[in-house]
Formats: C-alpha cells, structure tokens, sequence
C-alpha cells in the first residue's frame, strides 16, 4: 500500500494542501481529511487511470483529423473547461490565433460578473486567510456544504449555522427599495432580507459568498444588492468572493486577462481581438449554429444537454481525460492535472496552488495536444 | 568581432560626449579596440548618435495587479493595449523604444508565481521585480521582536522564494493599519504590531539590506503619496534614512506643496534641496502626462484616500500576511489645475536636480503615465520651447503654482544617458551595463540625428543586446530568452523551523509551498550576487 502525504486536491476551487492519500494496486483505499468531493474525484481517477482507455480511432488518426477540420473550418470555437492549467490556456490562446477562432469559457464569464459589480460597488476582495475572521457571513445563492465541502475550515466557522443565506433570484426591486428605504419599513419586505439588513448593519465587518446560480441573474442584479450592503455598511470593511465551481476557473480567466487583456468571450480576427461578453458566448453560438467547429478544451461543466446533443452531430473534438457519455465525435485524451501530471492551479481567491503527480499517467499532456494541432501540415 | 564606425557616442561613465569614435564589439561584450583588426562586420554608425542601452528602474508591467487593471478597462481597447499591454507585449514595446533591463517595480510573495509566469513571458529583455514586503507580517513581527539575526534571516528567505531582486517598501505599514480600520500611521505612530513604527521599519531594513550588500537598496515608496502638503512628510521620510543608501521613487508624487484652500502647489525646489543633502539617496521622477493613467499600487491607504478624492470606483484586493493591491483609474487633463501641477512638478524636479546619475527618468508606468511617453519627457527635457509650447496649453493658474516657466535648463544628450542608461543600472548595482567601457555588456542604442528629438527617442535606427542587434528600424529580430535577474542572500538554514510555524499562522498555503519554494525556477534566474562586484 503506497501512502501519499501532502497532496493538493484538483477537484474544487479550494484547492486543498493536506491530504493524505493511500492506494492499494491503484485502487484508492483511505483519503483524509473527510471530503466527499475530493475522495470521489481521486477515487474516479483511480479508477479511470487503472482501467486502459481506448479511443475509437489511434491518436495519431484523431491529431489527423482535427488538424485537417480546423484548416476547413470557416469559423471555429474554442471552449475551455475550468479544469485547465495554465499552460494549457496560452496553448489554446495560440491555438485560437492561429485559426481566427471565437474563444469562449464554458462558465460564461460569471466570475467577471461578481468582478465588474463588486468595482461599482467598491468592495473589496481578499484571499483566504484575509476573509476568515469577518464578524457576518452571507451566503449568496450557494450552499458550500456541496460545492465546497471544507470552505468551513478555511473560514473558521460553520456557515450552516453560522451565516445569513439570500437565494436567487428575489426581486430586483425589493432589493432597490431595500437600500433607499433602509430597515424603516421593515414590514413591506421579505422577512429574510429584513433579517439579514439587520444583521448586516450590526456587523463591523462581513463577507458576501456568492455561486455562480445568483451571477446568472447578472451583473445589475448583483450590482445592485453590493451597493444596498455598502448602503448598510458604510466605512466598514466587506468583502465579496466568488465559489467558482470548477477547480482552476479563476486561473483560466486570469490566464486569459495576462495573454489578452480579456476573461474569454473574443474573437482572432486578422490580428485584431475582438471583445463582446453578450455575442461570443459558447452556447449561444453553438445554439445558433454560427460555428462549424467546436474544440473543447476540457469536458464543459455548464453546458445544457441540448447543447451537448448538438456537439455530438457536428464536427466537436473534446481534449479530456475521461469519453464523456455524450459522445464528442472525436476524444483525445489528456493527462489528468494533479492526479498523472504536476501543475498548478489559482484558487477561488486566486492563489496559486502547487499540484503533485501521484497516480502514473498515460497520456498527453493537454498542452502538447493544442501545440500539436498549431503545427500547420499541408492538406492530405 | 563587430566594428561600429563613426558614430557619435556618449558615455557618461567614462566622459565620452559626442566625440566621432569606434566603438568594437566582441561576443556579448564591448571591446577594446583589437591590435589587429581583421575583417570584422562593419556597422557605418556616421550620422547616428550611440550610447548603451536604457535601463528600466521603476515600471509595473507584470504581476497580480495588472488583471485587475485589465479589468477596469476592458470597454476600452485602445487604452487597455496602452496601459497594461501582456508581459510579451511590453517586453516588445521596451525594446522598440532601446530599453534591455527592466525591472517591476512590486509584487506580492503570496502571488509570487504569477508575476514570474509574466516574467516568463518577457523574453528579450533581462529583468526582473521588487518584492514588497512592506507589510508582511511575518518580517515586521520578527522586526518588532527585535532580534537582528531573526530578522536578517526573515528577509533572506522572503527574498529568495519570492524571485525578487530587490526589497521594496511601499508605506511599510500602512496596508496593516488600513486592515485594522486605522488611518495611514505618520512616521512615528505604532502600526499596530507592538511599538512598531513606520521610522522603525525603514531605519531597520534599509541598514540591513546594506549590511547584507544587496545590489540594489531598498527601494522606498514612502506614505502620503499624491496629497497636497506632502512634501514635508517626505522630506522628514528622506532624513530618517539617515544618509543610508535607498531608493526613493516616483517622488513626483511627493513633491507638493499646498496653498489656503488645500490645493497642490510645487514643492519641487524644497525636495530638491533636501534630496541633495543625502548622495546615497537615488531617486526616479514618475512624470505625469495628460490623458487617461491608471493607479496601480500596493499602498491601500493612499489609494483609498484617492479613491474617496476622485468619487472613481477602485478594485482592492487584500492578500492574506501581506498589505493589498489596489488598481484606480485616473485621468490628467491640462485644463484641470491639480493635475497641471502635477505634470509641471516632475519636470520641474528632473531639471533642478543637478545629477541626472541620481535622478531617473520613470512615469511610474501606467500610473502617471505609459512608458512610451519616455520620448516624449524627453523632448521637454531637451527643449525649452517645446516646454513652454506644453505650459501655454495647459492650465495657467495651476502652472503659476509652479516654477517650470522660470526654468532655463536645457539637458544635454549626456544627461539623457546618464539619467536613462548609466544612473539607474549603478542604482540597480548593475555596473556590467549603462556604459561602453571595455567589458560592459553590448547593450547598445542608436538613434539616427534629427531635429524631431521625440521622434528621434521614440524610433532608434538599431538596438543592440548581447553583441546582436535585435531591432533594426522598429522591426524586432531574432531574440535571445534574455535572464530574470534575482538575488539568494543566505540564511541560517536552523531558522527554516521558526520561519515555517509563523508563517502557517499567516497564511492559507502550506510554508512548503510558500511563494516560488526555495528550490523552483531557478533554471531561467540569473543570480547576481550580493556583494556588487560585477565587472
């Protein structure tokens, strides 16, 4: 039995660095701390990486056949994954130029969202370590007990107990008059937001957690309840986090701001980066049929079913360690990061986090996949 | 061997001022002249001025900041490429301009691996950052414990995992008591560690990074960046150095003074003065210039203080152990009287302050301005018509509060030089460049003579590095990955246990994995060692 001591966990934004990890034949047999999402995600790739994976065709047909869709292809679409590296981002922003392809996060710029509302709002941000001894926690339409189990440790606190929830998606209204008419009166609002005004206005200091379902409402929306917490807490300290849902969503997007000056949804064109959060979302071109080449870069973690049946009738590559049931017409598999490949990773606060190697892998690292389809071949 | 004939050359270091010379290259290196000459390549430098290449002191052009920058600007395209262009992008747009060392100006421990992804990113150039540890706890609580070999130990190792090359301090404490929800401590107020004050702290590292003989000092922000007023908290922050060796910067934003309704006057010939009182102290300017900036700045309270001035909406992030980082987008217009000041200040001190080897020429890329605006600055330097031309365009009650009209000075190619080139690469203890002495790297820039001196800076006809030109009438060729140049000051390694079990109280991460770790990254580093005894 090959026990592994400390290992950073790639299966939530939290990134955890304390695991104790044991495999028996390279089945996984004991996992601690207690997570039920970590234990899964490495007791999947165990799993996954014992089991001999097969493709349809041999990779070199598969490299083949991308390179020959990608020169024929008149507006390409390049999606990343939140579970992407570093490297494997500036790979598929080469990638993208070289083809005067659409580049698009399958989250949907959400973080960004909580980003431009928080500048408007002027509240600020902060890592971690930073956020763990807030007096008031409010948690923003997400329920870290499933999405991030150990966010209670980081934080010092239970947030089941200890913490006002606000789910989406109330009223934009209420939350407007909230804010001009303060706790006046108090018996013409929801008896929730009453509550939390209290509160909020009680504390010296506090935290807004937000997930990403309360960001779809948009960017007013959250603009608009960030201006009614300064409102409540003027010349105090609160900060605002967003629980990104896949393990590097951040580092995509940041990776993405360093080599473009954008967090996703642009078009190459000529040389030239065309910007437009609305007109270059991934679904929605998908949806309207203005791509006639999909390239995941990493298994979309947002993407709805009919848009998942609709990459499977087109021309769709999907880069990912794991043949999703869905079917992409043609899969080339990847290394898993911090499971068969060292990297690293930003936490939801933007750290940066190490990732170890502790099961062997077999396959290519994504980044020489994307490299690989950059070499132009001429036409068979 | 490599022959460039004919060129007038300037060489502050060694007093060449225009003279027609040779100038021989061999390999990397400038060479003496051969007793034999051979048949080297021949480059007709007759027409064209030449002198070494610029060295960057004071920019922020990688690192955790700039996304944030990125982000405010996003709905401008124009200003987003020429305010926080990518790390490949700048290192491009410095070597267009003959600049082949550069050096950022502060980035985070925490956030250490990202600004050296970006450092990655910069190839062509050698360069390298400044590591802010103005309020990180772990040194400034070893600091407040008192014991000298602690703290010495302390920075070596925050240094070395950090990549940086330099320690800087910016308003070293004021990140802490702005967490606290105190106001930006004076010089003498406790910041909330113990009696710790700001004078302790400055007083404390810059003696024990010149006792440790890092090759560039401590390189100081101080506090009350960009009040009316400040010029005298600046002036006592500069005599608390005590005539130790340090690097104030961006000093245009301490320089003012202010009249009965609070206003910015120029305080420029005050620190002047002052400044002169200390040649240890060097200095680079931050020149502001009209249009469209961004703050981006460690120093939480000060753009805090500008956030609340200017009503601008501002991004803050704090950084667990650390102070924060804070990006505000700002906006001088001629026509506005506090920002005419401004602008007239930072010419104002470069041109009395007698030695340009002492003070640089920086905007404090982008928060006073993009650094492409150096030809520019230049000009205005160089000309005083050109000067007035500006003055008359800009607003007259704010100039009237200067003394840029009355100045005559005019500088000459050799103080260009020495201000851009040989002053800041001796700041930075980097004396293997910024001259043409025998043995000096082949950094070289040459500008063919015109009238246009703006034009002139701002298109060299060929930049040289390594003994390569590699830009040759703005066409960049063929690269060299360059180096990210570092330090490794030693510690007491019997202090690995005490640095560790503080830092797991500050910190989220494991001390493991702290930073760039002890031993990653230093494949593509260049160590330049601490006693400045490069040839």
């Amino acid at each position: 039995m090959d026990g592994i001591h400390p290992v950073t966990c790639s299966f939530c934004s939290l990134l955890c660095n304390d695991l104790h990890l044991s495999f028996n034949g390279g089945r996984l047999v004991a996992f601690t701390p207690a997570c039920s999402l970590g234990e899964a995600g490495f007791r999947h790739a165990a799993a996954s990486s014992a089991f001999e994976k097969t493709t349809n065709s041999p990779i070199e047909t598969s490299l083949r056949t991308t390179r020959k869709w990608l020169q024929e292809a008149r507006q390409p679409l390049v999606v990343l994954s939140g579970n992407l590296d570093i490297d494997a981002v500036s790979a598929a922003v080469r990638l993208a130029e070289q083809y005067s392809a659409i580049l698009a996060c399958d989250e949907d710029c959400t973080g960004s969202v909580l980003g431009l509302s928080m500048q408007a709002a002027g509240l600020l941000n902060g890592t971690l370590g930073d956020l763990r001894d807030q007096s008031q926690v409010v948690l923003c339409g997400v329920n870290p007990a499933c999405t991030h189990p150990r966010l209670d440790e980081f934080l010092g606190r239970d947030l089941t107990t200890d913490s006002l929830f606000l789910d989406p998606p109330e009223p934009l209204e209420a939350l407007r008059w909230l804010r001009l008419a303060g706790l006046d009166a108090a018996e013409s609002i929801p008896v929730r937001f009453a509550e939390a005004a209290t509160c909020i206005g009680a504390a010296p200091s506090g935290l807004m957690v937000f997930g990403p379902e309360w960001l779809k409402a948009g960017q007013p929306f959250t603009t608009e309840l960030l201006l009614w917490l300064k409102h409540l807490n003027n010349k105090k300290h609160w900060y605002a986090i967003y629980l990104a849902p896949a393990p590097n969503s951040i580092g995509v997007v940041e990776t993405l701001l360093s080599e473009t000056g954008y967090p996703g949804n642009l078009r190459f064109s000529q040389g030239q980066v065309d910007f437009s959060p609305r007109l270059w979302r991934a679904e929605r071109i998908i949806q309207l049929g203005d791509t006639d080449l999909c390239l995941l870069a990493g298994q979309p973690g947002t993407f709805s079913e009919k848009t998942l049946a609709m990459l499977s009738q087109g021309r769709t590559i999907l880069l990912d360690p794991d043949q999703p049931a869905w079917n992409p017409p043609v899969w080339l598999p990847s290394a898993r990061f911090g499971v068969e490949v060292p990297s690293w990773f930003q936490r939801l606060d933007g750290v940066p986090a190490e990732l170890q190697s502790v099961l062997p892998g077999r396959h290519s690292l994504m980044k020489d996949l994307l490299l690989e389809l950059t070499r132009v071949e001429p036409l068979a | 061997m490599i022959l460039i004939r004919g060129a007038e050359v300037y060489d502050p270091a060694h007093a060449f001022s225009g003279q027609i010379r040779d100038l021989w290259v061999d390999g990397e290196r400038i060479a003496p002249a051969p007793p034999e000459f051979g048949t080297p390549e021949v480059i007709d430098g007759s027409g064209t001025i030449l002198g070494p290449a610029g060295v960057e002191i004071h920019t922020h052009v990688a690192g955790y900041g700039l996304n944030a920058a990125r982000r405010s600007l996003i709905g401008d395209p124009a200003l987003l490429d020429l305010l926080t262009p990518s790390a490949e992008t700048a290192a491009q747009r410095y070597l267009a301009l003959g600049y082949t060392t550069v050096f950022d100006a502060a980035s985070s421990p925490l956030m250490a691996r990202l600004t050296a992804d970006d450092l990655k990113r910069m190839a062509g150039l050698d360069r390298g950052t400044f590591t802010q540890l103005g309020d990180h706890r772990l040194l400034l609580q070893s600091l407040a414990s008192g014991d000298l070999q602690e703290m010495r130990d302390t920075l070596a190792w925050l240094l070395s995992v950090a990549g940086g090359y330099a320690v800087k301090l910016v308003n070293p404490g004021g990140g802490i008591a702005w967490k606290g929800g105190q106001p930006a401590p004076g010089l003498d107020e406790p910041i909330g560690l113990g009696n710790l004050t700001q004078r302790g702290i400055i007083q404390i590292l810059v003696r024990l990074v010149n006792e440790m003989s890092l090759p560039h000092p401590v390189h100081l922000h101080a506090g009350w960046l960009g009040r009316p007023g400040n010029a005298a908290a600046f002036c006592e922050t500069a005599r608390a150095l005590e005539g130790q060796r340090a690097h104030l910067c961006h000093i245009q934003f301490y320089s003012y003074g202010q009249d009965k309704n609070s206003s910015f006057t120029s305080a420029a010939e005050q620190v002047v003065r002052c400044l002169q009182e200390y040649p240890q102290i060097t200095c680079d300017v931050g020149q502001v210039l009209f249009g469209t900036a961004m703050a981006i700045s460690f120093d939480t309270s000060s753009i805090s203080y500008l956030q609340k001035a200017t009503g601008k909406s501002w991004i803050s992030r704090q950084l667990e152990g650390e102070g924060g980082t804070n990006v505000l987008p700002l906006s001088y217009q001629a026509k506005n009287a506090s920002s005419a000041v401004q602008w007239a200040v930072g010419l104002e001190l470069l041109l009395r302050f007698p030695d340009p080897t002492r003070l640089f020429l920086t905007t404090d890329h982008p928060n006073g301005a993009p650094f492409t605006a150096y030809p520019q600055v230049i000009e205005w330097l160089m000309s005083r018509p050109a000067r007035q031309e500006m003055l008359k365009r800009s607003h007259p009650a704010g100039i009237h509060k200067t003394g840029l009209a009355g100045i005559e000075r005019e500088f000459s190619l050799d103080e260009i030089f020495a201000m851009t080139s040989w002053g800041p690469a001796k700041a930075l203890g980097l004396t293997d460049r910024g001259h043409l002495g025998a043995g000096a790297l082949a950094d070289l820039r040459c500008y063919r003579k015109q009238a246009d001196l703006k034009a002139m800076f701002s298109h060299p006809a060929w930049v040289m590095r390594r003994g390569r030109v590699v830009v040759q009438e703005g066409t960049p060729l063929e690269q060299d990955p360059g180096e990210i140049l570092t330090v490794h000051p030693s510690w007491d390694q019997d202090r690995m246990r005490t640095i560790y079990r503080g830092l797991s109280k500050l910190v989220t991460v494991r001390p493991e994995d702290y930073a760039l770790g002890v031993d990653r990254d230093r494949q593509i580093s260049r160590e330049v060692p601490c006693a400045s005894t490069m040839s």
